[in-house]
């Protein structure tokens, strides 16, 4: 049974209503009839007023705030080649004696590749079964349920990448509610209207630091082409900002990015309760750590980084 | 963009978009609100396609633009949908119907993925940056998406 072929049927019983059909291939020769309306837009003048403060503001920000920016795709990866130039790619990990997926779980295959799993509590528990050295915090939740997994891809015999993940690595001030956390794989820790979120787990308006816990990724790659992030993670969604961090306590040269992201209360962008991503490669090794805090607050976990 | 053109991409990909749109809102008359949307701003851009692939993808671009702005509207958050899937005009009476309803219960953020991957042969690259989500997830969800997908389809034979 091929589920792409069986899938493919499905939708290719799905057709567009003839009348519509109809309706766009004329709707060319309507617009050389009909001229577009142009809206009647009738501002208050304090309408108008507050208008043209917030462009002030907003001009007066992008002048005298240059690490705010808005970044175009091209300049995010700019961005991170340049931030991650003096660094270099960790291989030997995945070397017969790091990676042996005989115990792990056959996920998914496909004609592109192989996806293993397997289960562990903790990030640390990774770095010492592998004997890998993962930039970890003392801020991290010691579970004691698998909630980090670590999923290797490529061919059984020629793992090509591996990515350890964690979503609820930092719980900072947030309650401990284990019911709320029964599918971390599944979890989204931002809400996103078009594509769901299984657990609303967190609450993005209560008083805490974390609105969410802080996730932490980490993915080491046997060369640059299997690497996912030809800029880091960073995407040019809306509303992006961008600042550069050096660490000192560990020396992590960071981007950190934040994004406005839509509430779930009201669909609007949520300023307020950003979510934050940093972005880095450390010791050969690219990581990514994400949640609902403000910036200053990631930085102070990229201090608290550091080889166990 | 003459008509001659315009004409052969509506032919070519109108129920390419309208599928699209579909699997993006579940509710027929959101995605054909989004399909002609989606063909007036073709109507209105200046930009020279390269080929059919290119067009193909903006067009779907677009439609998922569409769609998200959709769901961000006054309208659509304060208005409780009157119809789901139950009207089923726009589908032909073909034996899947059923199967049809069921991969659209997939939760939203995999059965998108699953579309794009599978009906539209999109690479897990390419899906990461149509959706904006980076593609280890991508991966994650396909692989989820599938299992689910798998279980329906199971069910329906």
């Amino acid at each position: 049974m091929d589920i792409k072929e069986l899938y493919k049927d499905t939708m290719n019983a799905v057709h567009t209503p003839k009348d519509l059909f109809q309706d766009i291939k004329t709707q060319s020769f309507k617009q050389k009839d009909i001229t577009p309306m142009k809206k009647q837009k009738h501002k208050s003048l304090f309408l108008r007023y507050a208008t043209g403060t917030a462009v002030f503001a907003l001009i007066m920000t992008v002048v005298f705030h240059t690490n705010f920016i808005a970044y175009a795709a091209e300049e995010l990866k700019s961005l991170w080649i340049e931030i991650t130039k003096n660094s270099y790619r960790l291989t030997s990990v995945l070397t017969p004696k790091g990676l042996d997926v005989s115990d792990f779980t056959l996920a998914d295959r496909n004609q592109e590749y192989e996806v293993y799993e397997k289960l562990f509590p903790t990030v640390s528990d990774i770095a010492k079964r592998y004997d890998v050295n993962l930039l970890q915090s003392d801020w991290a939740y010691e579970w004691e349920e698998p909630y980090t997994v670590l999923t290797a891809c490529g061919e059984e015999n020629n793992i090509n990448s591996i990515r350890i993940f964690c979503p609820y690595y930092i719980m900072g001030d947030l309650p401990v509610e284990r019911d709320a956390m029964k599918n971390p794989r599944f979890s989204d820790l931002v809400y996103d209207p078009l594509y769901g979120s299984e657990q609303e787990a967190f609450d993005f308006y209560k008083n805490y630091t974390y609105q969410t816990p802080i996730y932490y990724c980490a993915y080491i790659y046997e060369s640059d082409e299997y690497s996912d992030y030809k800029s880091g993670g960073l995407y040019d969604v809306e509303g992006i900002k961008i600042l550069t961090y050096t660490s000192d306590k560990n020396g992590v040269e960071a981007v950190i990015a934040t994004y406005p992201f839509l509430s779930k209360a009201n669909m609007e962008f949520d300023e307020l309760n950003p979510v934050t991503s940093a972005h880095f490669i450390y010791d050969g090794i690219e990581y990514m750590l994400k949640g609902r805090v403000q910036p200053e607050q990631m930085k102070k976990i990229i201090d608290s980084l550091y080889i166990k | 963009m003459c008509d001659e053109e315009y004409q052969t991409y509506v032919c070519q990909f109108t129920d390419v978009v309208y599928r699209t749109a579909l699997n993006a809102t579940k509710s027929y008359h959101d995605a054909q609100d989004i399909l002609q949307n989606t063909f007036f701003k073709l109507l209105q851009t200046d930009m020279l396609f390269q080929d059919e692939n290119h067009i193909r993808r903006w067009l779907i671009r677009v439609a998922l633009n569409e769609s998200r702005n959709l769901k961000k509207s006054y309208w659509k958050r304060m208005v409780e949908p009157v119809e789901d899937l139950s009207d089923r005009a726009s589908v032909s009476g073909e034996p899947n119907n059923d199967l049809y309803e069921r991969v659209m219960t997939i939760p939203p953020k995999y059965r998108m993925i699953i579309h794009l991957f599978y009906y539209e042969d999109y690479s897990i690259l390419e899906i990461a940056n149509l959706l904006h989500v980076n593609a280890a997830t991508i991966r994650t969800r396909l692989c989820r998406g599938r299992k689910i997908l798998k279980k329906l389809i199971l069910e329906d034979i």
